[in-house]
C-alpha cells in the first residue's frame, strides 16, 4: 500500500532524489500550514472558481480544501487527517512537526548519516517522549461531580485558537454544558447526542444550548398547532402511509374489483394504526390540560395528519433516524417501532413544543425537558461559510471536553510540553544512547521545538529570543509556556492554556512514524518491489 | 399527487440530467397553455427565498466531484446571491485573514443570458409568489423578437457545442441549495475515480452520511405520496459505488419506495490497456452490476460503446467523444421512458384520453418490467425520432422494430417465455408530413395493453401515449441530421443546411421508447457473471487480489456471483431458432 501512495514514479528516481523530494514535500505543506497555528495564527479564507466560500482556521478543514497533488504530501495530509478522526485536534502540529522532523533530518544526511540511523534515533526518541509525557502530564479528577471550571479552561484553549475571544468564550459555556449533559458516568459520552444545528440569518449571528431538541421539519397540517404545552412526546418508526400495495409482491391484479378491495385493505390497516394512537392520546390526555405530539421516522400521509389533526394530535414526519435516539434522551419514554408496543409508559415529556419559521424553512423545538442527556447547539449566521466555521470550532470544542473526561489528564500547552519534553531528551536521553543515533534523539529534539517556534512567529515575536528565555527559564527549573503578547515565558498552568493528553500523545506517535517511512524510501520501494513478485 | 424524488450520481448522469432538466423546463414553459396533460409537481417542488418570492425546483439530490461545476456555484444562486469575501466580512476571528483565491471560472454567454433573465425576474414589479422559470426558448420560437438579439442568441447557443464543459454549462433550472453535493476531499480531473473502488466509503463517516441522508430527508419529508425515487448513476466509475453506498445507507429507511435506476456511461474507446486494467474494468463492470441491481428494484443498463455507429446515427450525427451531445440522447429515452410516472390520470373515454393515456405509477411499472421482481435488469430501447404511424390504422402495426436498444450486449436471439415491458409513445406523427397523430390513432395501431404475443412468447405490456412531442430546448446540440425536420417528421430529401441541426432549428420530435425485460439481455448479465467467476473468485489470480484491494472478502467475492448467478438464471438461454424446433 505504502509504495503506491509515496510516488508511482518512484522506482524511476534515484534514492537521493527520492528523498530531496519528500523532504522538500514535507517542509512546503507545514509552510503551508504554519500560519494556522495558535491563538494567533492566521484565518484563511478560501474563494473557489465559481465564487463558493470557505473559511478556515483548522489544519484539518484546510488539508481538506487543498488540492494536493504531490504524493508525499498527501501520505502526510493524511496521517494529519487521521489524527483529527483519532483525537479531534491537533492536525496543524502534527504536519509541522512531520515536516521539522524532515528538515532537521535533512542536515544530518547532508553530513553524510545514513537515514536508517536516524530513524534509528527518531525510535528511542518517541519511546522516551511518550514516557516522559506521563509524568509532564497533569492528572485531572473525574468523580461524581466534574471540575467544571477546568473544562472549560480546556474548551476555552481550544475555541480560541479558533474564533475570536468574545466568541470563543461564548462557545466555552455551551460546549461544556452541553458534554455535561450528555456525559453518564461510567459510560464513553456519545458526541453525537449533542445535535448541531444553524439557521441562516441575514443580521444575526448568534449561539445557543437548547436544552431540548431543535428538528428542522414542522407539522405538515394546517390544523395543527404551532405551539403546544406541556406535552406527550410520542417517538416511533412506524409507517403512516398508505403505499399502494409493494413493489416486492408477487400478484398482480386481476380485475379492478380486486384492485380496489386490495387499496381499501391497505388504507384501513394504516388508518388503524392511526386510531391506536388516538386512542393512546385519548386514555392519557382526556380530561387533563395535556397536549400529544407524535415525532415519526417514517411518513405520515395527508389522510392520516388529518385524523391526527382532528384530534388535536401535532404529527411530525420524517425525523432523523438519530433523533429517535436523542429525543428519548431528552423527553425520556421509549422510541416504539410498532403500534403494537404503545402504552403510556413509552411516552416522553416536553413542557414546550413550537414551531418556527425562517422562509421555507421550519423548525421545531423540543424545549422544557426533564433531566435531558441530549440537547442542542443552535448557531445562527449570516451565511454558510460563517456558520460553517463556527460549526468545525465548537466541534473542536465538544471533543476537547470529551477527551479531557476520558483522559482524566490533561498537558500544559503554549510550547511548556515541548520545550520540556526537549531539555529532557538533550540532557537525559541522548547521553544513554550508543553511538550516531544519539544524533537522531537529537534531531527529534529539536523538531519538537518548532511548536513554540510558530507560537512565537505568529506573534511576531523573535524566535531565537523567545527559544533562549525559555530554556533557561526551564533550566531553572520552572514549567515555562510562551506568552503570545509579550514573548515572556509564563506558567500555562497560571494562564490557563492546556491541550489533551490524546492530542499530544498521537502527535508524539504518528509524525515520526510517517518521517521514518519517507526517509526510508529506498526501503519502501524495496517492499513493492518485492509485494509485486509474490 | 405522487412525487418522485430525482437522484443524480456522477459526471454523465448529471450531462444526462441536465438535458432532462432542460425537457421540463420545456414542459412547464408549455404547460402555462394547460395543455400537455402532464403534473410537473410530481418532479418539482414550490419553495420560498427569505425575501418570500416564490421558487420552483427539482426535487433533486446531485452528486459529482468538487469542482465539477465549472462556473456555477453548488448553492445555485436562487437563494442566495454570492457570497461577498472581503476580508472585512470575517466576523469570527480579529487576527490576520489570508485570502487563497482560486483562478475565477468564467461563465459562458448562455448563463450569462439566464443571468440577465433573472435579473429582470427579480424585480419587484413581478408579483411575489410568481415562480421564477427560466424559459429562453419562447422568443426564438415565435420568430418575433429582434434579428439581432437572436442571431445573438443563436450564435452562443451554437457555441456550446464545443465549448460545454461542465454539466451546469448548459442546465436551465435553477437547483435548490441543497441540490448539489460536492463529494468531500474529490477535485474534479485530479482524484483518479475510474473504478469501482475509488468511490467506495464516502458514507463511512458519519458526518458525511447525515448529510447527505439529511439532504435526501429534506425533499422526502415534505412529499404526500412519494411514488419512488429515479436514479441516474455514472457507471463508468467511482459512482457506481458511491450509488451502492448510498442506497446502502438509505436503503432500510426506503426499503418500501420503488428504486428505478439508470446506470449510464459515456461512449468510450476499449483503451489498449495492459492486462490487469483490462480486469479492472471487467470487474468494475461485474461488481457494479450485482451491487446496484441488490439495491434497486429495476436496475436499466444503457450505454453504448458508440453512439456515432449505431443504429441511432440513422436520423442523429452524435460526436462520441462529446458528452454534451451523446448525454442528450439518453436524456431523450429517459425522459421518455420516465413520462407515464407524471402523466395525469386519464378515464376510460377517449375524450379524457385526449391528453394522454397510460398514466403509470412507478411502482406499477416496476413490477410489471421486473415480472415482481424476478427479472431485476431490463433493457432500454428507444427511437429518436419515434417512427411515424402507417398509413392505416391497423392494429399492431407500430413499427416497433425502429427501437434500438441503448442497453449493450444484447441479442435478440435469446426468447424465454415470459417478458414483460413499458412502451411510451409520445408525440406521434402521422404519415407523411400530415402532421401531429391523435392518442386514439396511436391506439389503433398498437397493442392496446392486453397480453400481447410475440414470437410465442407470452409479453406483458403497458403502453402509456402523450400526445405531446418531445420539445427540444435550447440550448440542445447539433445532433439532428439533415433529414429531420422542424417538428421531427423523417423527410424524403435532406433540408439544405448542413448536417447538426439543434435546438434553433427542430422544436419538437415524436420519440417512442421501452424498457423491457426480455430474454435478450442474457448475454448482457450472463457476460458480467462469466468474467467475475473467472477472473474474481479465484485469489492467487491477478482479479482475486483487485477484489481485495477493493475491500471484498473472499466470501463477499462469492457472494456477489451468486447474486449475479441469480440475476442471469431469471433470463432464459433458449436462442429464438431452437425455441421453435423444440416447441
Ligand atoms: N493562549 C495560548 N498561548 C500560547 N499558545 C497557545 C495558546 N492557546 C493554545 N496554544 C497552543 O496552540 C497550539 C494549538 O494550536 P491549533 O489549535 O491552532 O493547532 P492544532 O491543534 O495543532 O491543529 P488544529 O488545526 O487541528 O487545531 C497548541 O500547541 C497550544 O498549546
Ligand atoms: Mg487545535
Amino acid at each position: 500500500m505504502a509504495i503506491r501512495m509515496v510516488n508511482p514514479n518512484a522506482e524511476l528516481l534515484s534514492k537521493s532524489a527520492a528523498l530531496h523530494m519528500n523532504i522538500s514535500a514535507a517542509k512546503g505543506l507545514q509552510d503551508v500550514l504554519k500560519t494556522n497555528l495558535g491563538p494567533k495564527g492566521t484565518i484563511k479564507m478560501l474563494v473557489g472558481g465559481s465564487g463558493d466560500i470557505k473559511l478556515t482556521k483548522d489544519g484539518n478543514t484546510l488539508l481538506k480544501e487543498m488540492q494536493i497533488q504531490n504524493p508525499t504530501a498527501i501520505m502526510i495530509a493524511r496521517t494529519a487527517v487521521a489524527q483529527d478522526d483519532i483525537s479531534g485536534d491537533g492536525t496543524t502540529s502534527t504536519v509541522l512537526f512531520i515536516g521539522e522532523l524532515m528538515k532537521q533530518a535533512e542536515r544530518f544526511i547532508g553530513e553524510g548519516m545514513h537515514p536508517r540511523v536516524l530513524v534509528d534515533g527518531f525510535e528511542i526518541a518517541k519511546k522516551a517522549t511518550l514516557e516522559f509525557l506521563e509524568t509532564f502530564k497533569t492528572p485531572v479528577a473525574v468523580g461524581d461531580q466534574l471540575d467544571k471550571e477546568l473544562l472549560k479552561v480546556v474548551a476555552r484553549t481550544s475555541l480560541r485558537t479558533k474564533v475570536h475571544e468574545e466568541l470563543a468564550d461564548k462557545l466555552t459555556e455551551i460546549v461544556v454544558d452541553a458534554v455535561l449533559c450528555v456525559q453518564k458516568p461510567d459510560e464513553a459520552i456519545d458526541l453525537f447526542m449533542v445535535e448541531i444545528m444553524h439557521m441562516r440569518h441575514k443580521f444575526d449571528t448568534d449561539t445557543r444550548l437548547v436544552e431540548g431538541l431543535v428538528l428542522d421539519h414542522g407539522a405538515r397540517h394546517p390544523d395543527m398547532k404551532k405551539r403546544v404545552e406541556n406535552c406527550y412526546i410520542l417517538t416511533c418508526n412506524v409507517s403512516l402511509e398508505y403505499e399502494k400495495s409493494e413493489v416486492n409482491a408477487g400478484f398482480f391484479y386481476h380485475n379492478a374489483e380486486q384492485r380496489e378491495k386490495m387499496v381499501a385493505a391497505e388504507r384501513r390497516s394504516v388508518d388503524e394504526k392511526v386510531m391506536k394512537i388516538i386512542k393512546l392520546k385519548k386514555q392519557v390526555c382526556d380530561g387533563t390540560d395535556k397536549n400529544f405530539v407524535v415525532i415519526n421516522q417514517k411518513g405520515i400521509d395527508p389522510v392520516s395528519l388529518d385524523l391526527l389533526a382532528r384530534e388535536g394530535i401535532v404529527g411530525l414526519r420524517r425525523a432523523k433516524r438519530r433523533n429517535m435516539e436523542r429525543l428519548v434522551l431528552t423527553c425520556g419514554g421509549e422510541a416504539v417501532e410498532s403500534v403494537e408496543d404503545l402504552s403510556p409508559d413509552v411516552l416522553g415529556y416536553a413542557g414546550l413544543v413550537y414551531e418556527h419559521v425562517l422562509g421555507e424553512e421550519k423548525y421545531t423545538f423540543v424545549e422544557q425537558v426533564k433531566n435531558p442527556h441530549s440537547c442542542t447547539i443552535l448557531i445562527t449566521g449570516p451565511n454558510d461559510y460563517t456558520i460553517a466555521q463556527i460549526k468545525d470550532a465548537i466541534r473542536d470544542g465538544l471533543r476537547s471536553v470529551k477527551n479531557t473526561i476520558e483522559d482524566e489528564s490533561l498537558i500544559l500547552g503554549a510550547g511548556a510540553f515541548e520545550v520540556a519534553a526537549r531539555q529532557h531528551l538533550m540532557n537525559n536521553v541522548r547521553k544513554t544512547v550508543q553511538g550516531r543515533a544519539q544524533l537522531g534523539v537529537q534531531a527529534f529534539a529539536e523538531a519538537l521545538l518548532v511548536i513554540p517556534k510558530t507560537l512565537a512567529d505568529n506573534s511576531g515575536l523573535d524566535t531565537q529570543d523567545v527559544l533562549i528565555n525559555l530554556q533557561s527559564e526551564h533550566d531553572a527549573g520552572n514549567v515555562v509556556g510562551l506568552d503570545q503578547t509579550t514573548g515572556d515565558p509564563i506558567d500555562p498552568n497560571v494562564q490557563g492554556i492546556f491541550d489533551n493528553y490524546s492530542v499530544k500523545r498521537q502527535i508524539i506517535t504518528s509524525a515520526p512514524v510517517i518521517a521514518a517511512q519517507l526517509l526510508l524510501v529506498d526501503e519502501v520501494i524495496r517492499a513493492g518491489r518485492n509485494m509485486r513478485k509474490q | 399527487m405522487r412525487e418522485v424524488v430525482t437522484v443524480q450520481l456522477g459526471g454523465f448522469a448529471n450531462y444526462v440530467g441536465s438535458h432532462f432538466w432542460n425537457f421540463q423546463d420545456e414542459a412547464l414553459g408549455a404547460d402555462e397553455d394547460g395543455l400537455v396533460g402532464l403534473d410537473m409537481n410530481v418532479l418539482y417542488r414550490v419553495g420560498e427565498t427569505r425575501q418570500g418570492i416564490g421558487t420552483y425546483t427539482p426535487r433533486l439530490l446531485a452528486f459529482d466531484l468538487r469542482g465539477s461545476l465549472g462556473a456555477v456555484r453548488a448553492a445555485g444562486s436562487l437563494y442566495e446571491r454570492s457570497p461577498q469575501f472581503e476580508s472585512s466580512a470575517v466576523a469570527t476571528w480579529n487576527g490576520q485573514t489570508v485570502t487563497h483565491r482560486h483562478e475565477p471560472i468564467p461563465k459562458n454567454d448562455f448563463l450569462k443570458s439566464l443571468d440577465e433573465e433573472s435579473e429582470g425576474w427579480s424585480q419587484p414589479s413581478v408579483s411575489g409568489s410568481g415562480f421564477q422559470l427560466t424559459n429562453v426558448a419562447d422568443t426564438t420560437h415565435s420568430g418575433n423578437s429582434v434579428p439581432s438579439e437572436e442571431t445573438r442568441e443563436s450564435s452562443f447557443v451554437q457555441s456550446l457545442d464545443d465549448s460545454v464543459e461542465y454539466w451546469t454549462d448548459y442546465l436551465k433550472a435553477h437547483l435548490h441549495p441543497r441540490s448539489v453535493y460536492e463529494l468531500p476531499n474529490t477535485f474534479h480531473g485530479l482524484t483518479p475515480f475510474d473504478n469501482y473502488s475509488s468511490g467506495q466509503g464516502f458514507f463511512k463517516e458519519q458526518e458525511q452520511l447525515e448529510e447527505v441522508e439529511n439532504r435526501l430527508r429534506f425533499f422526502v419529508e415534505e412529499c404526500d405520496h412519494l411514488q419512488g425515487f429515479q436514479f441516474m448513476v455514472d457507471n463508468s466509475g467511482g459512482f457506481a459505488a458511491v450509488a451502492a453506498d448510498f442506497l446502502e445507507a438509505v436503503g432500510d429507511e426506503y426499503n418500501r419506495t420503488p428504486k428505478l435506476l439508470f446506470s449510464l456511461r459515456p461512449p468510450w474507446i476499449p483503451p489498449k490497456v495492459s492486462h490487469r486494467d483490462a480486469i479492472v474494468a471487467s470487474l468494475h463492470e461485474s461488481v457494479s452490476l450485482a451491487r446496484l441491481s441488490s439495491l434497486s428494484n429495476l436496475l436499466v443498463p444503457a450505454g453504448l460503446q458508440q453512439l456515432a455507429s449505431s443504429k441511432f446515427a440513422r436520423h442523429l450525427c452524435v460526436n462520441d467523444s462529446k458528452l454534451f451531445c451523446t448525454s442528450a440522447v439518453y436524456a431523450t429515452a429517459l425522459n421518455t421512458i420516465t413520462l407515464p410516472f407524471r402523466m395525469e390520470v386519464s378515464g376510460p373515454t377517449a375524450t379524457s384520453q385526449e391528453r394522454g393515456f397510460g398514466s403509470s405509477d412507478m411502482s406499477n411499472m416496476v413490477r410489471l418490467v421486473s415480472c415482481s421482481q424476478q427479472k431485476k435488469v431490463a433493457l432500454l430501447e428507444a427511437a429518436v425520432p419515434g417512427p411515424a404511424l402507417p398509413v392505416a390504422g391497423t392494429p399492431g402495426s407500430f413499427d416497433l422494430a425502429s427501437l434500438s436498444s441503448l442497453t449493450p450486449d444484447v441479442d435478440h436471439s435469446y426468447t424465454g417465455t415470459q417478458a414483460a415491458e413499458a412502451l411510451v409513445i409520445q408525440g406521434a406523427r402521422l404519415p407523411g408530413g400530415g402532421g401531429s397523430a391523435s392518442v386514439a390513432q396511436v391506439l389503433e395501431c398498437t397493442f392496446t395493453g392486453k397480453p400481447a404475443v410475440r414470437r410465442g412468447a407470452l409479453s406483458l405490456c403497458q403502453l402509456s401515449v402523450s400526445p405531446n412531442p418531445l420539445p427540444i430546448p435550447v440550448p440542445f446540440p447539433s445532433i439532428f441530421g439533415p433529414y429531420v425536420s422542424a417538428r421531427g417528421d423523417i423527410l424524403p430529401n435532406p433540408i439544405a443546411s448542413t448536417a447538426g441541426r439543434g435546438g434553433l432549428d427542430v422544436l419538437s420530435i415524436p420519440i417512442a421508447a421501452r424498457v423491457t425485460s426480455t430474454d435478450s439481455l442474457l448475454p448482457y448479465v450472463k457476460g458480467r457473471l462469466t468474467s467475475f467467476r473467472k477472473l474474481g473468485l479465484s485469489r492467487a489470480s491477478v482479479g482475486g487480489g483487485v477484489l481485495e484491494d477493493w475491500g471484498f472478502a473472499k466470501e463477499e467475492a462469492q457472494d456477489l456471483a451468486e447474486g449475479l448467478g441469480n440475476l442471469a438464471s431469471a433470463y432464459s438461454d433458449r436462442r429464438f431458432d431452437s425455441a421453435t424446433d423444440s416447441d
